[in-house]
């Protein structure tokens, strides 16, 4: 009779993910240095959806932000003129570009 | 009257067997004319067109757009005491005003589910000629709400798209009803005063031709070409008809037998060697437009059955359909609705198709009502895209009426009618339903001097008899 058990043929390392638990330290301080730009991003982010889900200025699906808020501007609706200028910095990027809706099909 | 009521009688039925010397040198000018296209809301580039985009973004541009000519129309009629609310804004039992896009609800009105249904075996919705009932109910929409509206609104003669302004209030016991003491529309929209014109100069419209149909009068269209080109009559009709300066075509002139849709449901293999209907008839409608582009302005615009997109507003036909007639600059390929102005006089008009649409959805049944309504709740094609096929837009609603036309036409209908309406600020529109051409063999007239319109039928009677004289006739 051997002494080895049948579990020990799977070899069980633990695998201790370090960066994990020291990210985890990291968001519990609040602005360290490399997630201040992803907030950033957030608020930003934040921001645009609300202005899609805004509806006095007409439906958000299927046109580009930017669409919007010059059809907004046009009816004298008074859009926020911090969005434009989001849009305006980061014209390429999809993520402000389109609506929120634009992994879906509508 | 474009040709006098007393034609020489010397000169009818006789063949001409001396040349006199004066006919010879009679050679009649066409009358000229300043023209001006305005179509440039209806057409759009090929690569632009993306039809992946909801028709929400169409009905808000429509809202936002006439919104504040509503609020405008509203405060005259009724004052600025009353507030204009927002639905979300409404107190129960106060009198206010609110502006939004009006729906019918209808319950005979085809839907895609019903035809969904017939998988589980339940009957197909009939077609009918109208699919509107007593039980139809009025909505309002704005951009957040909508309301049912009661009261003094009739159902029977309103029909889904146009923006309207009511005035009533939300009654305490009912709520999510509004009760209309009184409604309006936008004012109707300022008109360029129409130029003096010293000279008579007419437009001759003519519609449903429908080539390649079983009913086609090619004959009588050959009067007609005659006619507007200068080959009939004698010199005092011929210098008559020099005064027309332009002809439009105003849609249909292919039949919708040409439209084959028996073909679309077989399978290639059988269809292959069999040339489409249309073909045929695209060549005979060059040959028609050819000698008539030959010596006067032609605008060609596309109807239901010409190969055009079936969704408003229809493009232009193309160039490659007719290329002797694309040889001469006075053919002009025009979208559908058709705005432009000629001389000064602004001109507007579909083939029809919103009226007929109009027609199915309502109670009105005198077709320049409808288009007389159309005209007061300022909108072309107010259905669109309700129940009628639109393209969907999200820049701009091209079909709102922003500028008064002078002449507003729908072609296609079932008989010559005509009328002035005559607006607040003293606008004058003249309304006009141009008769199927297979049908009634009519073309109509517009003298744009003085807005006066008259028709012309061409008949042919070739008796069997073989002493009889065939005569074709031209009625006044």
């Amino acid at each position: 009779m051997s002494n080895t058990l049948v579990t020990d043929t799977y070899k069980q390392t633990k695998r201790v993910s370090r960066s994990s638990s020291k990210s985890a330290d990291t968001k519990t301080c609040a602005d360290s240095a490399p997630s201040t730009s992803e907030s950033k991003f957030e608020r930003d982010i934040e921001l645009l959806k609300s202005f899609d889900l805004t509806l006095e200025y007409g439906p958000c699906t299927g046109i580009s932000r930017l669409e919007r808020w010059s059809r907004a501007e046009k009816h004298g609706l008074n859009p926020p003129q911090s969005v434009y200028n989001l849009l305006q910095l980061h014209a390429d990027d999809d993520n402000y570009k389109q609506n929120l809706w634009k992994d879906y099909d509508l | 009257m474009i040709y006098s009521d007393k034609p020489d009688p010397d000169g009818v039925g006789d063949f001409i067997t001396e040349q006199s010397e004066e006919a010879d040198n009679h050679v009649f000018c066409r009358s000229s004319s300043d023209y001006q296209e305005h179509n440039d809301r209806f057409k759009f580039k090929l690569k632009d067109r993306s039809f992946s985009r909801q028709y929400a973004h169409l009905y808000s541009e429509r809202l936002m757009t006439m919104r504040p000519k509503l609020s405008k129309a509203a405060q005259d009629k009724w004052g600025l005491e009353f507030p204009i609310r927002k639905l979300h804004e409404l107190v129960h039992g106060e009198k206010c005003i609110v502006i939004g896009t009006l729906f019918k609800h209808m319950e005979l009105r085809p839907s895609i589910l019903k035809e969904v249904s017939e998988e589980h075996n339940l009957m197909p919705q009939p077609i009918r000629s109208k699919y509107t009932e007593e039980n139809d109910i009025l909505i309002l929409e704005d951009e957040l709400q909508r309301i049912f509206l009661i009261g003094d609104i009739k159902a029977s003669t309103s029909v889904t798209g146009p923006v309207i302004a009511v005035f009533g209030k939300e009654p305490e016991n009912d709520a999510g009803k509004f009760y209309v003491e009184e409604y309006c529309f936008q004012h109707l929209p300022n008109q360029l005063p129409r130029p003096i014109i010293e000279n008579d100069r007419y437009i001759a419209f003519i519609s449903g031709i429908e080539i390649g149909g079983k009913q086609e009068k090619l004959f009588q269209l050959q009067l007609f070409i005659d006619l507007v080109t200068g080959q009939l009559g004698d010199e005092g009709q011929q210098k008559a008809t020099s005064q027309i300066v332009r002809v439009i075509v105003a849609g249909n002139s292919l039949s919708q037998s040409t439209q084959d849709k028996d073909s679309l449901n077989k399978a290639k293999y059988l269809t292959k060697k069999t040339a489409a209907g249309s073909v045929e008839a695209i060549k005979s409608l060059d040959d028609v437009l050819v000698q008539l582009a030959s010596c006067v302005d032609v605008d060609i615009m596309a109807g239901e059955f010409d190969p055009s997109n079936h969704t408003l507003p229809q493009q232009q036909l193309h160039r490659c359909m007719f290329p002797q007639a694309n040889s001469y600059q006075t053919l002009h390929n025009v979208t559908n609705p058709y705005d432009f102005s000629v001389s000064g006089v602004r001109i507007l008009g579909s083939s029809g198709q919103p009226i007929d649409d109009i027609y199915r959805y309502s109670d009105i049944d005198n077709r320049l009502d409808m288009l007389e309504k159309t005209l007061e709740w300022g909108h072309v094609a107010p259905t669109a895209p309700d129940t009628l096929g639109c393209y969907p837009f999200y820049k701009e609603d091209p079909f709102i009426i922003s500028e008064c036309p002078h002449v507003y036409f729908a072609a296609n209908q079932k008989d010559f009618d005509s009328r002035i309406h005559k607006g607040a600020d003293g606008q004058e529109v003249l309304l006009l339903t141009v008769p199927k051409f297979c049908e009634t063999s009519t073309c109509v007239l517009v003298n744009l001097r003085n807005l006066e319109c008259q028709p012309i039928t061409f008949d042919a009677n070739f008796s069997t008899d073989m002493s009889a004289d065939s005569s074709p006739e031209q009625d006044k």
